[in-house]
């Protein structure tokens, strides 16, 4: 018998998040403050976060304990199960053999509730009563909506307001989870009341719906704010993925020779990837190919600089040493939009710099049509974002083809696209269009960025 | 006229849903997103809209970055700082 599922008992479950700060053969760049050009401290961040989350965020401490509280809710839904994807190799007709850890098991639908659960646990120890997000399309205002009700702790989540008419399922998901969850904009703020006072039909922006949720959050003692990708301690939680996968790759008596997955915040991939990846920074695994995959359209990392750059155009924002195209980059869209963001997490970043991961972009097109193909043989439906990946496995599954090599090929699977399937109707459709960043742009575009204060 | 295009419709890729021309013209603080002419250069002469009815300060404006979560987090918490020294 073929086993195509790899179970790891809930009792195996691992009971550390890893930290890649602790290995890091350089130590991450601080976050600087444009003003002064000088790190900002865990104190700054103190009126959104909880100090636990505040510590972790610069913590170099290699193992970091997951609370019990917070290990008990994990087993609702974890260990998570690691594919193969046999059906898929057939259909290649590759000797690659290609595994997948896929997190759309989850209540929610994804990997986010990984760190969503860990805030709401830190927020309710801290005596935080209550969460204020905010959210597009839902994903994350769903993961926290449900963590919360775990913890016991309130959360309000704004949403935008054209998609909270247009998307009344994730509202109703987040209200039976016991959330709040309004439009934005709305009437309890002063950023949402200016902007009625203005445009009393507002169609509300994400811009708006954070400024909302940080502004009801820095005016109550017993809120906090919540993020759901790019910060440090954000991918810490997230790790627990591929500490599971290294316990289960070894049930498969397999290593992988490939990991491939989708960087947008950075938080499903960091998470698979950073337990792995000290095994080639100890020299153990050299030959260790970890592969970010980004779009075409916005080549962050594949074809961005990694230097200070302010965030805005007027040079108010904090400076943070990422991968960057400059203030004069327009990224084009595409439809996975959780990996439109001009930066990233900055630990991918600077994993990147040093030459421990390789990025690789890919067009729209394409990653659809990888997407179908997975569904066609895997039979789940992925998210627009996992078919980055997805696209990039399967090509380096077909150069297995060419050379006659049985590599081991792990996708890191961020979830399913049970609610994007407007997107895969308008590739069906014809609809989807290709397109990438010219050269000559993206150099005019890294030419602006700013020098560092001294 | 600025409203010639409201009523065409596209797939907003941040907000996840079908949006019209008004939104993307309008979401940025009233001025157009920033991802406009990604999105629509394909249905339409979008630069020629832009030339039409923005001066070259609003396009530098509209088409400065946005910024990343983190850093815009940061800039927040520095502003209620502020305020809070203003009010004491």
């Amino acid at each position: 018998m073929k086993r195509a599922m790899f179970f790891l008992d809930q009792k195996d479950m691992p009971t550390h998040w890893y930290n890649i700060q602790a290995d890091l053969p350089e130590p991450l760049p601080p976050v600087l403050h444009p003003g002064t050009g000088q790190p900002v401290t865990p104190d700054d961040l103190a009126p959104l976060f909880p100090m636990e989350c505040i510590m972790q965020e610069v913590s170099t401490e290699r193992w970091i304990e997951i609370p019990e509280e917070v290990q008990d809710i994990y087993r609702t839904w974890r260990p998570t199960v690691l594919h193969r994807a046999y059906r898929l190799e057939k259909a290649l007709d590759t000797p690659a053999k290609i595994f997948y850890k896929y997190e759309g098991t989850n209540q929610a639908g994804s990997h986010k509730p990984n760190s969503a659960t860990a805030q709401c646990y830190y927020n309710m120890k801290e005596g935080i009563k209550r969460i204020v997000t905010e959210t597009g399309a839902g994903q994350w205002g769903s993961a926290l909506s449900m963590s919360g009700a775990f913890f016991d702790v309130e959360i309000k989540v704004y949403m935008v307001r054209i998609s909270y008419d247009q998307k009344p399922y994730r509202r109703i998901a987040m209200e039976v989870w016991g959330a709040k969850c309004i439009p934005s904009p709305s009437t309890e703020t002063q950023a949402g009341r200016d902007m009625l006072e203005r445009w009393p039909d507002c169609p509300g922006s994400l811009g708006l719906a954070i400024s909302e949720a940080v502004e009801e959050a820095l005016s109550r003692d017993d809120t906090h704010y919540s993020l759901g990708s790019v910060l440090n301690h954000v991918l810490l939680h997230q790790t627990i993925i591929g500490e599971e996968t290294r316990k289960q790759m070894e049930m498969a008596d397999a290593y992988p020779d490939i990991i491939v997955g989708n960087i947008g915040g950075g938080s499903n991939y960091a998470g698979q990837f950073l337990p792995w990846i000290r095994d080639k920074i100890s020299g153990e695994k050299p030959d260790l190919r970890i592969i970010c995959v980004e779009p075409e359209s916005c080549p962050t990392v594949t074809r961005g600089l990694y230097a200070y750059d302010f965030g805005d155009a007027v040079g108010m924002t904090p400076l943070l040493k990422m991968h960057t195209l400059g203030h004069g980059f327009i990224p084009p869209p595409v439809h996975a939009g959780g990996l439109r963001y001009h930066g990233m997490a900055p630990i991918i970043c600077h994993l990147r710099e040093l030459g421990l991961v390789e990025a690789v972009a890919t067009v729209q097109l394409p990653t659809f049509e990888a997407g179908i193909q997975f569904a066609r043989t895997e039979g789940i439906i992925s998210g627009p974002e996992p078919c980055h990946n997805i696209r990039v496995a399967i090509d380096e599954a077909l150069k297995c083809k060419e050379s006659g090599e049985a590599k081991t090929i792990l996708i890191a699977h961020s979830g399913h696209g049970h609610f994007d399937l407007a997107a895969y109707d308008r590739y069906l459709s014809g609809e989807l269009v290709n397109y990438a960043y010219p050269e000559e742009d993206v150099k005019k575009a890294l030419a602006d960025l700013p020098k560092i204060p001294t | 006229m600025i409203e010639q295009y409201d009523d065409k419709i596209i797939r907003c890729p941040r907000v996840g849903g079908d949006v019209n021309f008004k939104f993307c013209r309008s979401e940025n603080n009233m001025f157009p997103c920033g991802w406009i002419i990604g999105c629509w250069h394909k249905r339409m002469d979008i630069n020629k809209f832009l030339e039409d009815h923005y001066s070259n300060e609003e396009l530098d404006r509209i088409f400065a970055l946005p910024r990343p979560k983190v850093e815009s987090l940061v800039n927040l918490i520095e502003q209620a700082k502020q305020r809070k020294k203003e009010k004491s």
